[in-house]
């Protein structure tokens, strides 16, 4: 029996440092990179992005937003935080720890589309961009609002090890072979190429509601509260929603109503939801993301609105 | 509860501190652990569907019990009927009302008629065709008189809910299982081991292996429009690999748990995809489905007493009634259908030809072939998606480079996928060979312990770093 239990005793011993290691290995390997979303996100977590004006948001931050046109046009040193797939429901424990360090930050654009702005989410988006961030508290509890799972990390030996998926091959296959890194590209900016909008297939896109959630709204309104205490501006910027793909939505007047209640929080309220550029398919890829050109036209009109309102 | 979860990684050692600890009290109690344990596993799930579990259990201990009892052949078969009635109703309306209500509906249609069966919204009680499938072979048994009647009430309902086995099989015939629960459990250190090295080994499969070719297949399969006929190729090979590692990966996982508690449940799988004929695959792969088929409803019929073409026609009836078992999808219906001609022919083949060992490579070729094409069948969403993938896999112009490689390349070299198709690739070859050398040439448990302690840590590792942990149920319990 002693033997028998040795072995056992062996056998955990060396998966228990195998695991050990190689969870050290991946968190520093993320923690590495310094390109891409991934780059952004290692950058606020580790101090060392610092602008007057940030675009927060989803791809329609992302790919909405040209940050160059912003910062010649109002001045502002600009930088795109958008995060594909990511709205406020998981972002804003990166936003809350990017507010509390911050000491240029003037004006913070809160960016919504009309279709997954307010969306509450029920589960992680890509988590491979946050695992080496989850010990940060306000990153971890925004992850606990989505999924109390989360709370495994505490309990489940090397649970962080099995929360990164496919996605996170890519960025230990570039360790791997060395391929050297690409710092930040144009201040996190992502251009959606050169496409047009398909009308054919919009026509047969059944009538649907988009989701107010009010997890959302309320995480809007606590990280403005934040922001205001540190005498940053909080604009909440509702991006061009294409007008064939606008009627199909059942709910849109509610949207944007409750859009509009922000400014009872001293929230300015940007709503280009049907802005005349919306009718123009030539600038959209689909119902809210933007190509190359539509997001310059887009961000030209942004700015010259943030410039009206700073006079 | 699925076994590819943290709730079962933390219910198996209570449940097994239980068992153990209540054999001092007898096996009465250690039936009872296993009883609420098996029904806190299933009502998990959905708790509504426990009654539906329990019921079924109850009335079949009733009917064997009178059966028992009664003198009058007649009555016999009545208490059978009803069995079959309760069990056969349950899986008919949860499972099958809707096809059939659906099926009936679009016939009327389509001769210009219309008629008023509702689709109703039903959902399908996890592994119900499994244990209803179990608890009538127990019926049939005792009428039969090849069995007598269970003598303890909890000791049946285990056997017919035992959570190691309820929800995706293997089926137990009461012979087997029965005896075992009705006897006092002994904890023995080679259950242990082989039970946790089977554990191992299933989560490895299921978690490592199909999940992750999983991620490749459900992208061709569900976006079929999408893609063209080398795509399809690779993804068939995909999915045949992906169903036996999930439901290989299952049957391992039960029979590993149920060694836990000193219970030796029956093989499911043994390494089909090595088979040179149809014939011999089927004995290879669900075992104990084919095997329940072939002792209730085939043999009843007349089996190989009667005539070739007789024979043929139970075995394309016996098949029809699997790919149904299977699901109430008309895909699964002409899977069903599909096997049952291609067993047919293959019978045919063996009274005409006689094997020559040369032809063997040449056969096993064929069979894989003849599987891949089945699969196919089996995992396309709609018949309108079969007949496009049937036609992408048949045009000749499918596999020509410059047409393909627009749609293939992307999907091979794209930065997720890519990394998918290759470490799928690796993992299958890592897959087979282990199998095989670990069925015909080594004894994975005589080895040396340093031999073996390197393959336990990496079996961990790979769980860890490779393995899938979306919570994928296994595509088994879907029947």
């Amino acid at each position: 029996m002693p033997v028998k239990l040795f072995r056992l005793f062996l056998i955990l011993l060396l998966c228990v440092l195998t695991l050990g290691w190689t969870q050290w290995w991946v968190r520093r390997t993320m923690l590495s990179v310094k390109e891409d979303t991934m780059g952004k996100i290692n950058a606020v977590a580790a101090r060392e992005l610092d602008y007057n004006m940030t675009v927060w948001g989803a791809s329609t931050a992302l790919v909405n937003v040209n940050p160059a046109i912003l910062k010649d046009s109002t001045g502002y040193p600009t930088m795109n935080m958008g995060i594909n797939g990511t709205n406020i429901d998981q972002y804003h424990g990166l936003l809350r720890h990017y507010i509390g360090y911050t000491e240029q930050s003037q004006w913070l654009l809160l960016v919504l589309d009309v279709e997954g702005g307010l969306l509450d989410r029920d589960y992680y988006y890509h988590p491979h961009y946050w695992i080496h961030h989850l010990d940060n508290p306000a990153i971890y509890n925004s992850f606990y609002d989505i999924d109390p799972a989360i709370q495994r990390l505490q309990y489940v030996p090397f649970y962080a090890l099995t929360l990164y998926d496919q996605h996170a091959f890519q960025y230990i296959k570039r360790a791997l072979s060395n391929t050297k890194e690409v710092p930040t590209e144009h201040l996190g900016y992502k251009p959606n190429g050169t496409g047009y909008y398909d009308l054919e297939s919009n026509n047969k896109v059944s009538p649907f509601t988009v989701d107010l959630g009010t997890r959302c709204f309320e995480k809007i309104i606590s990280i403005s509260e934040e922001a205001h205490a540190k005498g940053i501006e909080v604009a909440v910027v509702v991006t061009p929603c294409f007008s064939a793909g606008r009627d199909k939505i059942l709910n849109y007047e509610a949207f944007t109503e409750k859009v509009e209640e922000f400014k009872q929080n001293n929230i300015y309220v940007l709503d280009f939801s049907d802005h005349g550029m919306s009718q123009n398919p030539k600038y959209f890829v689909d119902n809210t993301h933007l190509n190359a050109e539509g997001a310059n036209v887009f961000t030209r009109i942004l700015a010259s609105r943030i410039n009206q309102m700073t006079q | 509860m699925v076994f590819n979860s943290l709730d079962f990684a933390y219910f198996l050692p209570i449940v097994f501190v239980l068992y153990w600890s209540s054999s001092k009290l007898g096996v009465y109690w250690q039936n009872v652990v296993l009883l609420v344990a098996s029904y806190v596993f299933y009502g998990w799930w959905d708790w509504r569907f426990v009654g539906l579990l329990w019921c079924s259990t109850a009335v079949d201990y009733w009917a064997s019990q009178r059966m028992q009892q009664s003198k009058h052949p007649g009555g016999r078969k009545k208490l059978l009927w009803l069995s079959l009635f309760v069990n056969l109703g349950v899986l008919s309306f949860f499972k099958y009302y809707n096809f059939f209500a659906d099926s009936f509906s679009d016939a009327f249609v389509f001769f210009g008629q219309e008629v008023g069966l509702r689709h109703l919204d039903i959902i399908l009680p996890v592994g119900v065709s499994f244990y209803t499938f179990q608890s009538m072979g127990y019926t049939i048994d005792v009428y039969k008189k090849k069995i007598l009647p269970a003598t303890s009430f909890v000791g049946f309902a285990v056997y017919v809910g035992f959570f190691a086995q309820l929800v995706a099989g293997p089926i137990e015939k009461a012979s087997n299982l029965l005896p075992q629960l009705l006897k006092k459990g002994t904890l023995k250190y080679k259950d242990l081991e082989q039970g946790a090295h089977l554990l191992l080994w299933g989560l490895f499969k299921k978690v490592v292996i199909a999940d992750r070719l999983a991620l490749v297949v459900d992208e061709i399969f569900n976006n079929a429009g999408e893609y063209y006929g080398l795509t399809f190729a690779m993804g068939a090979i995909f999915f045949a690999v992906q169903i036996y590692c999930d439901f290989s990966g299952y049957s391992d996982m039960a029979i590993g748990t149920a060694r836990l508690f000193g219970i030796q449940l029956s093989k499911n799988f043994a390494l089909p995809y090595f088979s040179s004929s149809l014939t011999v695959f089927w004995r290879r792969w669900h075992i104990s489905l084919f095997q329940w088929f072939k002792d209730y409803v085939y043999i009843p019929l007349g089996g190989s007493q009667v005539g070739l073409a007789k024979q043929l026609w139970y075995v394309l009836l016996v098949f029809l009634l699997s790919g149904l078992w299977h699901g109430a999808q008309w895909t699964f219906v002409i899977w069903g259908a599909y096997h049952g001609w291609l067993y047919g022919l293959e019978k045919i083949s063996q009274v005409l030809f006689k094997n020559k060992r040369w032809m063997l490579p040449f056969q096993h070729v064929l069979v894989l072939l003849a599987l891949l094409l089945g699969w196919v069948i089996f995992r396309s969403n709609s018949w309108e998606d079969l007949v496009y993938i049937l036609d992408a896999l048949t045009s000749f112009e499918h596999y020509s480079w410059v047409q393909v490689s627009p749609y293939f390349v992307p999907l091979v070299k794209n930065s997720v996928f890519g990394i998918d198709v290759f470490l799928s690739v690796f993992l299958m070859v890592l897959l087979f060979s282990l199998e095989y050398i670990f069925t015909y040439q080594l004894d994975f448990e005589s080895l040396p312990f340093k031999i073996r302690l390197p393959f336990y840590v990496f079996g961990v590792w790979m769980i860890y770093v490779v393995g899938v942990f979306e919570m994928k149920e296994f595509i088994y319990f879907q029947f």
